[in-house]
């Protein structure tokens, strides 16, 4: 990771304490969420099973099926939470950068319904069979279409109205759900559940081979916009300022739109719609760790994969044996922040006019 | 040399001629004061200048360069501009928004150098002790001259200012002004949309007029401001007199 306050020189010290309490959190998290659930396994018996792997025979030993349940149920799925929601959060930080909003995420923008039609309609066509890369390539394209529809519109000269750009992505999203409707009306009856379960969002489905597909896409798109930093910061002043100081907005927009339908559409594509990570994660560490992207792209990413962690362990745990969708608390969380942001937003504007 | 160069410039928009057959020379080691009623179309040729317009006619060369030829970043090192009004996204801080005027040197840049050509702006623009604070909690006067910060960081010969001093108490349109000045005497143009005459009047090598979306006298400070030009202009009754300390011309109303 690079190192933090490479310029702006004041921020290190803070940097470094707001990056170890995210690491911290992403730790316990992952204890928590390897111990708990059906099959219980204690702290000891998890670090015991850890140990083991890496050769050491410590700690209280564990049954065979908890392992199993560790090492092919559990691991897998928290890999899985930790880069769908990482990856969701970096999405909104590089869209709220660049259309110069806290709005702008993912779900908001019509990112994620797209990337789900997308990704539905290469599962409904079995082209899943084909490598398991096809279907979050269909949801990136799927995303990234949808972010260019919304884009088109709302975009004026270098500017884009952010209200025109939330008004299209409520067309965009309603259109990429009646897609995902088409597709699991018309799809097997015993598919059925599965796929309504899929679109509602949960990490029900992970396997070593979903996550490791959901990596392979994701370090990508977090490269991209880590490395966009500086252009990012630029942003806040503006389109024509961000171009004064040398900033190609157009490309840097198109690059960033892409990078967030990656990641979209790789977490979408094994997930389901998980919302408003990227508006959670990015907001709560703008406020700690500062606004500047060198810092801020990865902290939200580590925060975004605590966030899934806590609400994926929620989701497991609440209402066991029943399992809640991840989606529907992560928006049951998001969408009172995306109301009391718009409500401030507006106030500071006084009014959309 | 012009480093800024204007000729035959005219822009239509929605129909209207916002400007007219613009002539403009700005030699190096020289700031020009643009002055004019509202709506003369003065923000208009600042924005034409700094690549955020196409003209419709004629052409604009910055340090040789079309002005909206080269690639962001080129002309980024040719020419700064500070926009009339800005609205910054999230709450940076004063010394990370001067920062930005290092970006265009952000390859192969000495971060040394970066660091200290930035803490140098912030304490030429009186910046320094507000360097830590976040831009949204400043005074609109501070918030202007951390921009004019930024601004100065970027270090370019063209310097473009659409009313710096606006925001401004006394002293520190003096500042301001001081340092544009000090920014042409190093072989710098600087381009400034002024509404205070007597600012014009003082720090200005050449004074441009502009009224209609013409450019309708350009010169000399003490040719320029003058009470017949200055009341047909503004369309209002202006006296001059001769500054007693500075010679230069004095308007008092």
């Amino acid at each position: 990771m690079k190192a933090p306050g490479r310029r702006p020189w004041n921020r290190s010290r803070r940097s470094r304490l707001v990056f170890a309490s995210l690491a911290a959190t992403a730790a316990a998290l992952v204890l928590l969420n390897l111990g708990m659930g059906a099959v219980p396994i204690s702290p000891g018996q998890v670090l015991g099973l850890i140990a083991e792997r890496a050769g050491l025979d410590v700690g209280p030993g564990a049954t065979a099926a908890q392992a199993s349940v560790l090492w092919s149920i559990r691991a897998p799925r928290i890999l899985l939470a930790m880069l769908a929601g990482g990856g969701l959060a970096a999405a909104g930080v590089g869209l709220q950068a660049v259309f110069r909003n806290p709005l702008a995420e993912s779900q908001v923008i019509g990112v994620s319904w797209g990337a789900a039609a997308g990704a539905a309609a290469a599962l409904a066509a079995g082209w899943g069979a084909l490598s398991p890369l096809v279907p979050p390539l269909a949801g990136f394209a799927g995303g990234l279409a949808a972010a260019l529809v919304a884009y088109r519109i709302a975009r004026r000269g270098r500017k884009v109205e952010v209200v025109t750009l939330i008004l299209a992505g409520v067309a965009v999203n309603a259109a990429g759900a009646a897609i995902v409707g088409i597709l699991v009306n018309a799809a097997d009856s015993d598919r059925v559940g599965s796929l309504v379960f899929w679109s509602l969002g949960t990490l029900g489905r992970a396997t070593w081979e979903t996550a490791g597909v959901v990596l392979l896409l994701t370090l990508p798109g977090l490269a991209l916009l880590a490395g966009r930093a500086g252009e990012l910061d630029a942003f806040a002043l503006g389109e024509d300022e961000a171009h004064h100081i040398g900033v190609d907005v157009r490309r840097v927009r198109f690059a960033v739109m892409g990078a967030a339908a990656l990641l979209t559409g790789a977490a979408v594509a094994a997930a389901g719609v998980i919302g408003f990570v990227g508006l959670l994660a990015p907001h709560a560490m703008r406020v700690t760790a500062g606004p500047g992207h060198r810092s801020l792209t990865w902290a939200a990413a580590l925060a975004g994969a605590s966030l899934t962690l806590a609400f994926d362990l929620a989701a497991r745990t609440v209402a066991a044996p029943a399992e809640i969708p991840l989606g529907v608390l992560t928006s049951l969380a998001g969408a009172p922040l995306f109301l009391w942001l718009l409500a401030g937003a507006r106030r500071a504007r006084g009014g959309w006019g | 040399m012009s480093l800024i160069a204007v000729r035959g410039l005219s822009y239509r928009a929605g129909g209207r001629m916002l400007l007219r057959d613009i002539d403009l020379r700005v030699e190096a080691g020289s700031l020009a004061a643009l002055v004019g009623p509202n709506g003369a179309g003065k923000t208009t040729l600042m924005r034409i200048l700094a690549g955020d317009l196409t003209p419709t006619a004629g052409s604009v060369l910055l340090g040789g360069r079309p002005a909206t030829g080269g690639s962001p970043g080129e002309m980024a090192r040719v020419r700064a501009a500070l926009p009339q009004t800005y609205n910054l996204e999230f709450g940076f801080r004063v010394r990370e928004v001067a920062a930005l005027g290092r970006f265009p040197y952000r390859r192969g840049g000495d971060e040394e150098r970066d660091r200290r050509i930035v803490e140098e702006a912030l304490a030429d623009a009186e910046m320094t002790e507000l360097a830590d604070r976040p831009f949204p909690s400043l005074s609109a006067g501070e918030r202007a001259r951390a921009m004019f910060a930024r601004v100065l960081a970027q270090g370019t010969p063209v310097l473009l200012l659409d009313e710096p001093t606006a925001a401004l108490d006394i002293r520190h349109r003096r500042l301001v002004m001081g340092l544009a000045q000090r920014a042409a005497r190093r072989g710098g143009a600087v381009a400034a949309v002024v509404h205070d005459l007597n600012l014009a009047s003082e720090y200005a090598d050449r004074v441009g007029v502009m009224n209609g979306g013409r450019m309708t006298a350009f010169g000399p400070p003490e040719q320029i401001l003058r009470p017949d030009l200055l009341t047909e202009t503004y369309r209002s009754p202006i006296q001059v007199i001769r500054n007693p300390l500075t010679g230069r011309p004095l308007i008092v109303a």
